[in-house]
């Protein structure tokens, strides 16, 4: 085998996120659930590919992602009128998405700023002395005058929330208020 | 089938940024390995959150360019006229530069941008509304972790430089800053034009903008500085600033909101306005210029800043008009024309020059 299930998952699937986190979020009625749906699509994607791997990846990943969301409609009482009147559309949305696209390196680079720029203020800077000074945890924690524990917890959630704003590109998709939710969530994590 | 159970997304990315995190701080030891391996062969799902999540991490050391790097290939630098999609294909030439050239922006729609960031800074900003204001004896003292950071516009040009402390520049036609973030201050050395600050609330870091021999210090407020040589005008539209004159011995000016500051070399006249009016001394940052009975002369002094071709009155007499009005920054020919249909005003244009004269 020439590359590893992981690498392949990301360059194949994860690539796709953004186009995926639209087509969900078009499909499926409730936008709170819309990285649930995200997670479970990627698991049976995972699953499938760790024993067969799909030729064609991309209209693997969208067709699993239907299948799912069909699944979940029939199953639920939810009627989607997006889904049920438009499934040719969503078809074409898949065809326009290609992961060179997605990860051309300068899209990539505003992206990166972007979600980089909505992290909250203490996270940011945690961020940026590790990645950009290269600073290691101990030494932000030192320069910041916070215990150790609270830098390691501050990259942590720069984690979540960059790959939140990063793969979903939601900074580009959805106005400003709708980031409340995230951090929301996030401090419910914490706590939880 | 009836009823999937509930997926547990959150505990399991949350779970994943907490081990991302730990080998973030160092190597795991053996048993930590093996419990985060073991976890990892629980299910596809935790395998792919993990997958997921540490690529992102690797591709966060990207954000370096942001402290040391290109600037050209920055989100925050708009090439005028072109959607943010196509800017994807501005010029990504002319390596090798020693410091950070910002493309000329100027249009309706940059302005409007450049207003939409700021609205969502400013509660960072209102959320931190204490302000106080402390002693300078810690200045300069603490070690220097940024380089000194060079930022300029061209003529008619603004830009918009966000600060790893959350605080953010916004640059006016053909100005220079240089950034030194360090443990102990936030520094801003303004060499020319002017620029906006709307600063995040940091005690411990005071906000410094050095322009000549003046130093301006603020913490959480909003406020801009402009300089002319030695001349700087201090205009604040929230909190508090402290201006000092490095230059020779003389009480420290505290300037409260609605405050204008004009200083040079002899001193410094302080105007009380309503905030209103100090807004319009910013308008420069949605592409507009605000005049209120404004002679003529200062109105062209203000329109030369965003322009090379520059306006020159040969008449006292058209010199001393009083204007009024708001006008785009880039539209000088909506100025001239208003100029000319009002007052008796000839406007002959020349090639590299635009001359004012009486009829």
């Amino acid at each position: 085998m020439d590359e590893t299930l992981e690498h392949w998952f990301l360059r194949e699937i994860v690539a796709h996120e953004a186009a995926l986190m639209r087509y969900i979020s078009r499909a499926w009625p409730d936008r709170n659930e819309a990285h649930d749906i995200r997670q479970e699509i990627y698991t049976k994607v995972f699953e499938a590919a760790a024993a067969v791997r799909p030729t064609l990846p991309r209209q693997f990943l969208f067709t699993i992602a239907r299948n799912l969301i069909l699944d979940k409609l029939r199953h639920g009482k939810i009627v989607s009128i997006e889904l049920h009147g438009d499934l040719e559309s969503l078809n074409v949305l898949i065809d326009t998405v290609s992961p060179e696209r997605m990860f051309g390196a300068r899209q990539e680079l505003r992206r990166l700023t972007r979600a980089f720029q909505l992290l909250p203020p203490l996270c940011r800077e945690i961020v940026w002395r590790r990645k950009v000074e290269e600073l290691p945890q101990k030494e932000v924690a030192s320069l910041l005058g916070i215990n150790e524990r609270a830098v390691e917890r501050g990259v942590a959630r720069g984690i979540r929330l960059l790959s939140e704003y990063f793969y979903g590109n939601r900074v580009l998709t959805e106005s400003p208020g709708d980031r409340q939710p995230i951090a929301d969530e996030d401090e419910h994590g914490m706590h939880s | 089938m009836e009823c999937t159970p509930k997926p547990n997304r959150t505990q399991i990315e949350l779970k994943v940024s907490e081990w991302l995190a730990r080998q973030d701080r160092g190597a795991l030891s053996q048993a930590e390995r093996a419990e985060l391996q073991a976890w990892l062969e629980e299910s596809a799902g935790h395998k792919v959150a993990y997958i997921r999540m540490e690529a992102m991490w690797g591709t966060a050391n990207k954000l370096k360019v942001l402290g040391s790097g290109d600037w050209r290939e920055s989100p925050y630098f708009k090439v005028p006229g072109q959607s943010p999609n196509s800017s994807d294909t501005a010029d990504l030439g002319r390596k090798g530069d020693q410091h950070h050239t910002i493309t000329a922006s100027g249009g309706v729609a940059e302005g409007r941008s450049l207003s939409v960031s700021f609205h969502h800074t400013r509660h960072w900003a209102t959320a931190a509304a204490v302000l106080v204001v402390v002693g300078l004896s810690s200045y300069g003292v603490g070690t220097r972790l940024f380089d000194s950071n060079r930022y300029t516009t061209p003529v008619g040009g603004t830009a918009s430089v966000p600060m790893p402390d959350g605080s953010k520049v916004t640059l006016n036609t053909n100005s220079e800053i240089r950034i030194a973030v360090t443990a102990s201050e936030r520094r801003i050395d303004l060499q020319r034009g002017e620029a906006f600050f709307v600063v995040a609330k940091d005690l411990k870091r005071p906000f410094v903008v050095l322009a000549s021999d003046r130093r301006v210090t603020a913490l959480g407020t909003q406020f801009s500085v402009r300089r002319d040589g030695g001349n700087i005008r201090v205009a604040v539209t929230e909190g508090t600033v402290k201006v000092e004159n490095l230059g020779s011995p003389s009480p420290d000016i505290q300037l409260m909101a609605g405050s204008i500051a004009n200083a040079d070399k002899t001193g410094v006249v302080v105007q009380e306005k309503q905030i209103p009016e100090v807004e319009d001394a910013l308008s420069w940052r949605t592409g507009c210029v605000v005049f209120h009975k404004t002679p003529l002369a200062d109105a062209v002094a203000e329109f030369n800043r965003y322009s090379e071709r520059k306006i020159v009155i040969q008449d006292p007499a058209v010199a001393a008009i009083r204007i009024g009005g708001n006008f785009r920054t880039d539209n000088v020919d909506a100025f001239l024309r208003l100029v000319q249909a009002t007052f008796p005003v000839n406007v002959i244009r020349q090639n590299d020059r635009i001359v004012l004269t009486g009829n």
